[in-house]
């Protein structure tokens, strides 16, 4: 297996473990979904604010500014 | 888990069309080039709703009826998801060649190469804003 390989599959194993965990959290209702950790960890404003900068810096970068997707 | 007492729940019909609303925005935003004042105005546009949102939402009054030890071990595997992720694209972007150790940005960049690509990176980042600054729903769990 190449590093390249690794490397994909290693993303693809945490985005594959986050959706089976998030099935589990909305079929047993006894964890706490994504949406509700994420409503637990955005409870307070500075929080919000400092995620809403992080989110905004994002998609003005990947959209706006242009990186390599768009050549 | 979280019985919200004030509120009201979205209706699907609602939801259906947040989501395709959201869809349809994505595929023109996905169309526009960066640089241009349409694109601009594009991402601009969630950005001041998503602002919106995170200053004026107010925490629902809830009855968390969830044990505190699931949901403490709930946070707990979310937490260490996301710091997982976030330690593997630093040993990516702090490994080189980059052909062999790609970072998310590599990554996104490939599939952003298409149209119907930038448009579901551009959906997904509405997704995680939604995520992040949608005011709590009505649930009964």
């Amino acid at each position: 297996m190449t590093s390249r390989t690794l490397t994909f599959a290693g993303f693809a194993l945490i985005v594959g473990a986050g959706v089976v965990f998030g099935v589990i959290t909305m079929r047993s209702r006894s964890l706490p979904t994504l949406g509700q950790a994420t409503r637990a960890f955005t409870r307070t404003l500075a929080v919000r604010l400092v995620l809403f900068l992080g989110w905004a810096w994002l998609g003005w970068h990947l959209f706006v500014r242009g990186t390599g997707a768009f050549k | 888990m979280e019985e919200t007492i004030t509120g009201r729940r979205m209706s699907t019909r609602a939801v259906a069309g947040l989501i395709g609303g959201a869809l349809v925005y994505s595929w023109f935003a996905g169309g526009y080039r960066p640089f241009t004042l349409p694109m601009e105005i594009a991402v601009s546009i969630p950005i001041v709703v998503a602002l919106v949102l995170a200053l004026w939402r107010r925490a629902p009054r809830t009855v968390d009826a969830t044990p505190a030890h699931n949901r403490r071990l709930g946070y707990a595997i979310w937490a260490g998801l996301f710091a997982l992720a976030a330690a593997w694209e630093l040993i990516a972007y702090f490994s080189l060649p980059r052909y062999d150790h790609p970072t998310l940005s590599i990554i996104t960049d490939s599939i952003m190469s298409t149209h119907p690509g930038r448009a579901l990176i551009f959906a997904l980042w509405l997704a995680l804003g939604w995520l992040f600054f949608a005011p709590a729903p009505a649930t009964q769990r």
